[in-house]
């Protein structure tokens, strides 16, 4: 009977394990997943091979996101003002390394990083992600496969000698690879949309992806050795966010950002050709976004600034101005330190809040966007008087800059003030006969 | 472990009833003659006790136990027959190897046999599985990895999960058998392909992913994927255009037109075209092509071209309005109009002599810039050639607009239609100048418009089908109407049954008295555009 028992007993367990080995389910790659730092490779190890791709991108903001000290020290601001609840929220873009790896100090200084991490966005985190590459709404759902196989754009690649496997994977040369980074929603109200105001666009339509503008098409080796290709793409991944301090490539990388800033838009100006003294004038300025997939500016168009400045000036003598700055460097609107205010300024950027009062990008629940879509148009209007007659010079331009100095001082930035530049984007003169 | 509990099993009822049956005998008068396995034996009466009772009870226990652990295993085919090793099959014959397996594991009661149907999918018989489910095709002919009968169980993960899957689950070598059934043709044992010999044809172009779906109208499945394109990225196959014997496609990224035999979908030429080609039109004679043009991102275009298609060269290049989109030959084949949608104009072009013959503003108040805010995108001509509609696809206007055809000026605007956002595509009924249909992609609805009523009849929305409507193709007898969604939008309204990425969909609607009727969404590739209908 005791026998009969234990072997019931054994036979039970034995036939649950046999169910239970059926059952085990596959591992789950999402991103609930947890990864190890030594799931992924520098991109140190890839220079060896692709010393032209590393190059690009060792100049790129791909790199720089987690060596910018602007963003490292809003993340410790933005830690101490939300209490933690931040949590790794920049890391999810900025490294998705540390953010997969669990690496991700709430505040911190640069050394406190691991090496890794601090490569930013490096080779294996682009060529290791799978489609489908959605908007994120609050948490990223990276599906990211770290592994042997490293994923682009080429058709045939040629099988690496050890080194790793290539995959062909067609979204690497359309605007979906960016998109997980790129088209962020926050509390429900989409805000860093990039990808979405690029889809919404007839661009989208026509085929004309991120990579057109922001990886430049180029013929060369992809590897040492390798066939020479015409489909190969820059790695500079340009936009409009530069470096500051100390990095690779800096001065090419502002010329090219500026190059790309003056092939983005058409600036129309109309203004009578004279007018008698003390009469109305009225300047109009038209900025069509004729040339860029996305708005303009786009991503985080509430730090952005691009605005219209006028001037009519006869030699040194100025009747009206708009757009300028005061002794901060700010414009005069609300961030100005200074209690004088721009009526006239053209600013397209934008301003996030929370139940009515400013707010940030984690705690919003509304935003104003000034930001002008693909293929629309703004038109600003400035009315004055001149008072004596003469040829007066009305000089108009449009001006861009990433983010301005209020910025870097309320997050401590002080140092980085005399390395932020102005990008004239548009320019036009003319002259005025007043009678 | 099967194989171990199964022998354990059998080993210790035998042991049990040969200790039961030795019992028997040994108490049996007719001494060791009585057969030892003989059940009917320790029934008897004669010979019932305590021991027995509780010999017999522990037997019937365990034989349930093992009978649920056995069970519990699910490879129980392996006991009943050996696996078949299909990779040793060299000639697939569909009712030997391919309806058996589908037997087996699929065309069961309910589940697919042909009085279940689950999901409207008989598996029974060839025809069925041809003719696929409620949602559209189990396998596509030579394209095994758009064949959700194989993709069910190669990895690619369900968006909706497949419940009664079960114990029958495919193995690995049966989803390879059957791939390579479906690779090389998935045919009868006739050796028949399916829809060989298809009539309506829908030809979708899938910008996203380098191929054509071609979709029978008359089963409403798809039934190819034909891959378009030679070089080694995307090449973006946008828009389609069908007449008689062939179809065209252009190649966004390419710079090209694919021909192709409208009866085998076979490549027969390619021209290259200066640019991004865009749009396409043919000739009534079929004999012109005219190709619109896409701008780039660093220059505007003004030119479309004329092509040959015997030869396949470019024989016109014809200067008209910035960024030529929209173009449409009218039925008599006298007149082209192309819609500019950077200048907010039409051009009319004279067929004959490829001159432009005037460019026609739709805008009357117009931008003091000069820049276009109506944005023209598409452009259609009525049946009797009378009327052509223009979508103006400009945010800050979304609508259509109506003109009358005439010789001074070419066309005069006598009517325009407020419809949803980003109104795209426009199609007339075929010999219909009643009606026309417009796809409004940011909308995400489609506008039936009566011109003789001059107004907007319905607005169609479909809230998770519809997600960008792109292509809008109309069957020849009127009947059905054919829609083309992105599905690429933040919203993703369309959620396909598998391959957990975004494709798109083409929508079908039965045209009725009193409206249209959602029929059918089938998924495509991803990206779906500008489609067309060879019949």
């Amino acid at each position: 009977m005791k026998k009969f028992f234990l072997f019931l007993i054994v036979i039970v367990f034995v036939a649950i394990n046999c169910k239970k080995e059926e059952d085990n389910p596959s591992n789950n790659n999402n991103n609930t997943a947890k990864f190890k730092l030594s799931d992924f490779e520098s991109a140190q190890s890839c220079s060896t091979c692709h010393p032209q791709y590393y190059d690009e991108w060792s100049g790129s903001m791909h790199r720089y996101s987690t060596s910018d000290p602007i963003w490292m020290l809003a993340n410790n601001s933005l830690q101490q003002s939300t209490n933690g609840t931040l949590k790794s929220t920049c890391f999810q873009c900025h490294s998705p390394i540390g953010f997969l790896t669990g690496n991700t100090p709430a505040t911190f200084q640069f050394s406190d990083l691991k090496p890794l991490v601090r490569e930013g966005i490096n080779c294996d985190v682009c060529h290791t992600l799978r489609a489908p590459h959605t908007t994120t709404n609050g948490r990223i759902a990276y599906n990211i496969q770290p592994g042997r196989i490293k994923y682009g754009q080429i058709s045939d690649p040629i099988p690496a000698g050890g080194a790793h496997e290539s995959g062909y994977d067609i979204s690497y040369e359309r605007s979906e690879v960016c998109r997980t980074c790129h088209d962020l929603i926050s509390n429900g109200v989409p805000v860093e949309i990039t990808f979405t105001e690029w889809q919404n666009s007839p661009w989208a339509a026509m085929s004309v992806e991120c990579q057109n503008c922001h990886m430049q098409t180029y013929t060369g080796q992809a590897a040492v050795g390798g066939p020479v290709r015409n489909n190969l793409h820059r790695h500079d991944m340009v936009g409009v966010d530069v470096a500051f301090g100390d990095f690779p490539n800096k001065p090419q990388q502002r010329a090219a950002v500026d190059s790309l800033l003056k092939n983005s838009c058409t600036m129309t100006v109309v203004t009578p050709s004279s007018v008698n003294a003390n009469d109305s004038l009225q300047v109009l300025v038209n900025i069509y976004n004729d040339k860029t997939g996305h708005n303009l500016p786009t991503s985080v168009f509430f730090f952005r600034q691009m605005w219209i400045e006028v001037t009519a000036s006869k030699g040194s003598d100025t009747i009206f101005r708009s757009g300028h700055l005061d002794a901060n460097g700010d414009l005069l609107d609300t961030n100005s330190a200074f209690p004088a205010r721009d009526r006239n300024l053209a600013l397209f950027a934008g301003t996030l809040y929370k139940h009515g009062e400013f707010s940030n990008v984690f705690e919003m629940d509304s935003l104003v966007n000034n930001s002008i879509p693909p293929f629309e148009s703004r038109l600003a209007k400035y009315n004055f008087k001149i008072p004596t007659g003469g040829s007066w010079n009305v000089k108009v331009r449009l001006l861009f800059r990433p983010f301005g100095p209020y910025l870097l001082r309320a997050v401590g930035a002080q140092q980085y003030l005399s390395d932020l530049v102005i990008f004239e984007m548009e320019k036009e003169e003319r002259v005025i006969v007043v009678q | 472990m099967k194989h171990f509990l199964f022998r354990i099993a059998k080993d210790y009822v035998k042991t049990q009833f040969i200790s039961i049956c030795h019992s028997v005998v040994h108490q049996h008068p007719f001494g060791k003659r009585q057969n030892p396995f003989c059940v009917r034996g320790v029934l008897d009466s004669r010979f019932r006790g305590k021991d027995m009772f509780l010999k017999l009870s522990h037997t019937f226990i365990f034989s349930i136990f093992i009978t649920f652990a056995l069970f519990s295993c699910k490879k129980d085919d392996e006991i009943t027959s050996p696996p078949i090793d299909y990779s040793k099959i060299d000639t697939i014959q569909y009712s030997k190897h391919i309806q058996p397996l589908l037997n087996e594991k699929c065309a069961t009661s309910g589940c697919h046999n042909s009085a279940s149907k689950a999901a409207g999918l008989s598996l029974a018989s060839w025809n069925e599985v041809m003719g696929g489910s409620t949602f559209g095709e189990a396998i596509v002919a030579f394209k095994s990895s758009k064949s959700l009968l194989t993709t069910l169980f190669d990895g690619t993960p369900l968006r909706v999960s497949h419940r009664s899957l079960g114990e029958k689950k495919l193995t690995n070598a049966e989803v390879t058998f059957l791939k390579r059934w479906i690779d090389g043709g998935a045919k009868n044992d006739a050796k028949q392909i399916p829809f060989a010999h298809s009539m309506n044809k829908l030809y979708v172009p899938n910008q996203g992913e380098d191929n054509v779906a071609i979709i029978d109208i008359d089963s409403m499945v798809v039934i190819r994927y034909v891959d378009v394109g030679n070089s080694p990225g995307n090449d973006a196959p946008h828009f389609i255009v069908a007449k008689g014997e062939y179809w065209y496609v252009s190649l966004i990224n390419t710079g090209q037109v694919w021909k192709f035999s409208a009866h085998t979908d076979t490549l027969i030429g390619i021209v290259h075209i200066p640019g991004a080609p865009a749009l396409l039109s043919l000739s009534p004679d079929g004999g012109k092509l005219f190709v619109s043009q896409f701008m780039s991102a660093t220059q505007q275009i003004n030119k479309i071209y004329t092509v040959n298609t015997s030869s396949m060269l470019i024989t016109d290049t014809i200067t008209v309005g910035t960024m030529p989109h929209g173009i449409r030959v009218n039925n008599s084949g006298t007149r082209l109009y192309i819609a500019n949608m950077l200048s907010d104009n039409i051009s009319v072009v004279d067929v004959a002599t490829n001159e432009l013959i005037e460019n026609i503003s739709v805008a009357f108040d117009a931008n003091p810039f000069g820049q276009a805010i109506y944005q023209p995108m598409e452009i259609a001509v009525s049946p009797n050639d009378s009327f052509v509609v223009v979508t103006c696809s400009g945010s800050a206007k979304n609508e259509v607009r109506l003109f009358s055809v005439g010789n001074s000026p070419a066309l005069t605007l006598i009517d325009s239609f407020p419809v949803a956002e980003q109104p795209w595509h426009v199609q007339f009924i075929p010999n219909n100048n009643d009606y026309c249909y417009v796809t409004n992609r940011k909308g995400n609805t489609l506008s039936e418009i009566h011109l003789p009523m001059r107004m907007v009849m319905n607005e169609i929305t479909n809230e998770t089908k519809f997600d960008f409507p792109h292509g809008v193709a109309i069957s020849g007898d009127g009947k059905y109407v054919f829609v083309s969604n992105e599905n690429q939008s933040i919203l993703h309204n369309f959620i396909p049954r598998y391959n957990n990425d975004y494709v798109g969909n083409v929508c079908m609607y039965e045209r009725t008295a009193s409206a249209l009727q959602f029929v059918k969404a089938l998924e495509v590739g991803k990206f779906p555009t500008g489609l067309s209908i060879v019949e």
